[in-house]
């Protein structure tokens, strides 16, 4: 009887602890954690992630090591046998009075090999100049992403703290950086880059340093737009009780705008930084276009697509620029899996 | 601006809070030399004392400017006219006073601490995207209320005193009902050992049930430290059950003042009577009494002259709508504004 009793005071006694260990609550960058990966699209945001920075800064070191001959401003120089794309007829006619049409294909040996298509040496083909994509591809993933990266970085962190101040303060403040803002706007970008790059070219930049330079234009250009949302969201939420409950606290002015109004614009920041990152890589080709960006012979995504520009590219060597295109969108794509995942995992409403 | 009072008489009433002429204007339209031509006068003249650990309860119906009273007596506002002077007793027993309405932002933020606001909404006042300690927590280690590797322990005895679990620490605010939020409210108010809290109506927005559990906590936490509340509601029961004194606004002034007793019982302003009058009693079979009060409220902005009640008055004269009337003691402690104090019975 007595051993009958221990055994249930025991079990109660466990159970009692079963409750305590059911109330210990996770720590909310744990549940942050938790709810992201649990979300199966922002895994594969992730993941997709990871393999485009591996494909892009590992894949060179390790491809080269691996035998590959490829560089990523190497020309093929072997010669090889190109049926030219040009055709010539000529009508003839012999004595019995017929008449003949000679079609001649022109091949011609040539020391570059140009134009290749995808075989075992070069997986993806060679460009124009004989260079090989599928390095280019690796090589330029590095310039395309770091860009991306640094430019949106950049231009959330100058947007949130002009737009902060601007919202938060108001009065005077708030009008000259808002008129910065329309000026920024309102003045047309491309005569502007036109200049800029007249101007840095001048300055003799070597070519390494240009994507530096490339990355300051594209934030002073780009920041605008993210400072006009945050202002707008915080004039919105200044109004809200709780940053009354911030002064009555006396919490000072830069924790009130750090620590409790850009923490609630998080979902808005988020969704326009994934939004941006695909366009800033686009945007990085347009400048390249004009001698801005990255100059031939080095490579980048949008460099690789804006040069592919001419009609019997586009219709007969797909190889040159649909793989850089597919590259773009998966990264973009990745970018807004990821963007999503974070906005819902750092929502403290949302589902555990 | 500060005087010290090193010699306090002993018969004097200790007041941790006296109030004299204060008046919040805001501007409605401006010339272009930036003068004000039209104001709107939320509060036009507002004189009260707040005895050390006793409730001032202030009623009115909505727009007389209890929460801009409030608000501007905690300088959320630049206030206009008239000073709120704050006392403070320190460990000797010396006192030291100082005018709420004249103190620079950065003697404010020193102030911080020992005056409290507790807001009417808890769903709008409690930060969404902190936790419940992070909310709780924060004003404790901004103004080093206890040392840095105590807070948390000290956040946690807070809460408990507050009545919430001390596993909610890790929790957001909008997994707790109104209750439970406005004692996360409280909580955060509480921390910061303040020496008085200004109420802005803060059961109103609760149910009944949950309103007696914020009231007693209320009580038990003045209780216990001895806090001063302003408490500002138009619930007459939640006031007549918490204050020991009563003060009753009307279109920015202060119409009626005493004690708890005295108002409730012997109410002289026929503003107070309507009031009371319109209380609702328990009982279906009582007649119901033609409504007290008519019309509406007028707009502060251009409130009426001499006695602002007059419009609404049923014993109104023509003195009345000339002169403003001056404030009377009729009992010890039970002031009225009114002509006719004496003849309304």
């Amino acid at each position: 009887m007595d051993e009958t009793k221990n055994i249930q005071s025991a079990d109660a006694s466990e159970e009692l602890e079963e409750v305590e260990v059911h109330y210990k609550e996770m720590s909310p960058a744990r549940m942050v954690m938790r709810r992201f990966f649990r979300s199966s699209l922002s895994l594969v945001g992730v993941v997709l992630l990871v393999v485009l920075f591996a494909f892009s800064f590992l894949g060179p070191p390790i491809i080269h090591a691996c035998g590959y001959e490829w560089g990523e401003t190497e020309t093929d120089h072997t010669p090889t046998i190109k049926r030219a794309t040009r055709t010539e007829s000529v009508t003839t006619t012999d004595a019995e009075g017929n008449e003949y049409e000679i079609i001649q294909f022109v091949e011609e040996e040539v020391g570059v090999n140009y134009y290749a298509s995808p075989s075992l040496s070069h997986p993806l083909g060679t460009d124009e100049k004989g260079m090989d994509i599928f390095i280019r591809l690796m090589y330029g993933g590095r310039v395309s992403l770091t860009l991306g990266f640094v430019v949106v970085i950049l231009e959330t962190i100058i947007g949130i703290i002009m737009g902060g101040i601007s919202g938060y303060f108001g009065g005077k403040i708030d009008q000259v950086i808002m008129r910065v803002v329309d000026m920024i706007n309102c003045i047309p970008t491309l005569p502007i880059l036109l200049i800029a790059s007249v101007v840095i070219d001048s300055w003799n930049v070597p070519t390494e340093m240009r994507i530096y330079y490339l990355m300051l234009i594209m934030t002073v250009f780009g920041w605008s737009g993210t400072a006009r949302m945050v202002r707008g969201q915080i004039l919105y939420l200044r109004e809200q009780e709780f940053i009354v409950a911030c002064e009555v606290m006396g919490i000072p002015t830069w924790r009130r705008i750090f620590k409790h109004l850009v923490p609630n614009i998080m979902p808005q920041l988020i969704v326009s930084m994934t939004l941006g990152l695909g366009s800033i890589i686009l945007y990085e080709s347009t400048l390249s276009y004009l001698g801005l960006g990255i100059p031939l012979p080095y490579a980048a995504w949008g460099t690789m697509i804006s040069s592919s520009t001419d009609p019997v590219t586009m219709a007969f060597y797909p190889n040159l620029w649909v793989p850089a295109g597919i590259l773009i969108v998966i990264a973009v794509l990745a970018f807004n899996f990821v963007g999503d995942g974070l906005r819902d995992a750092m929502d403290p409403k949302s589902k555990r | 601006m500060e005087e010290k009072l090193n010699n306090p008489t002993v018969n004097e009433k200790d007041y941790i809070l006296e109030v004299d002429g204060l008046k919040q204007h805001f501007p409605i339209t401006k010339n272009f030399m930036g003068k004000t031509l039209t104001s709107l006068k939320a509060v036009d003249g507002v004189s009260f004392k707040l005895e050390r650990g006793k409730t001032l309860g202030i009623v009115g119906e909505s727009g007389c400017g209890k929460t801009t009273l409030g608000r501007t007596i905690l300088r959320l506002y630049d206030v206009t006219e008239g000073s709120a002077i704050y006392t403070t007793v320190n460990d000797k027993g010396v006192r030291e006073s100082r005018d709420l309405a004249k103190l620079s932002k950065k003697e404010l933020r020193e102030l911080r601490t020992q005056l409290q606001l507790v807001f009417q909404d808890p769903y709008s006042s409690l930060p969404p995207r902190m936790t419940v300690g992070a909310i709780i927590s924060e004003a404790v280690r901004v103004h080093n209320v206890v040392p840095a590797n105590e807070v948390s322990d000290y956040v946690r005895l807070i809460m408990k005193r507050c009545g919430l679990q001390e596993h909610y620490y890790d929790r957001y605010p909008h997994e707790f009902s109104g209750g439970q939020r406005q004692r996360i409210c409280i909580a955060r108010a509480l921390a910061v050992k303040p020496q008085l809290v200004i109420c802005d109506e803060p059961v109103s927005a609760l149910d009944v049930s949950i309103q007696a559990q914020i009231i007693n906590l209320f009580k038990k936490l003045q209780r216990e430290e001895g806090i001063s509340y302003l408490f500002i509601s138009h619930d007459l029961s939640v006031v007549k059950y918490i204050s020991d004194n009563i003060a009753v606004m009307y279109l920015g002034n202060i119409v009626e003042t005493g004690s708890t007793a005295d108002i409730c019982t012997n109410a002289k302003h026929p503003y107070t009577q309507a009031l009371f009058s319109a209380v609702p009693v328990a009982d279906p079979h009582r007649k119901s009494e033609p409504a007290a009060l008519e019309g509406e409220l007028p707009s502060p902005a251009n409130p009426p002259k001499g006695c602002k009640f007059h419009t609404r008055c049923k014993y109104c004269t023509d003195k009345c709508r000339e002169l403003p009337p001056p404030s009377v003691e009729v009992n010890e402690g039970h002031f009225v504004a009114c002509h006719l104090y004496a003849e309304i019975q």
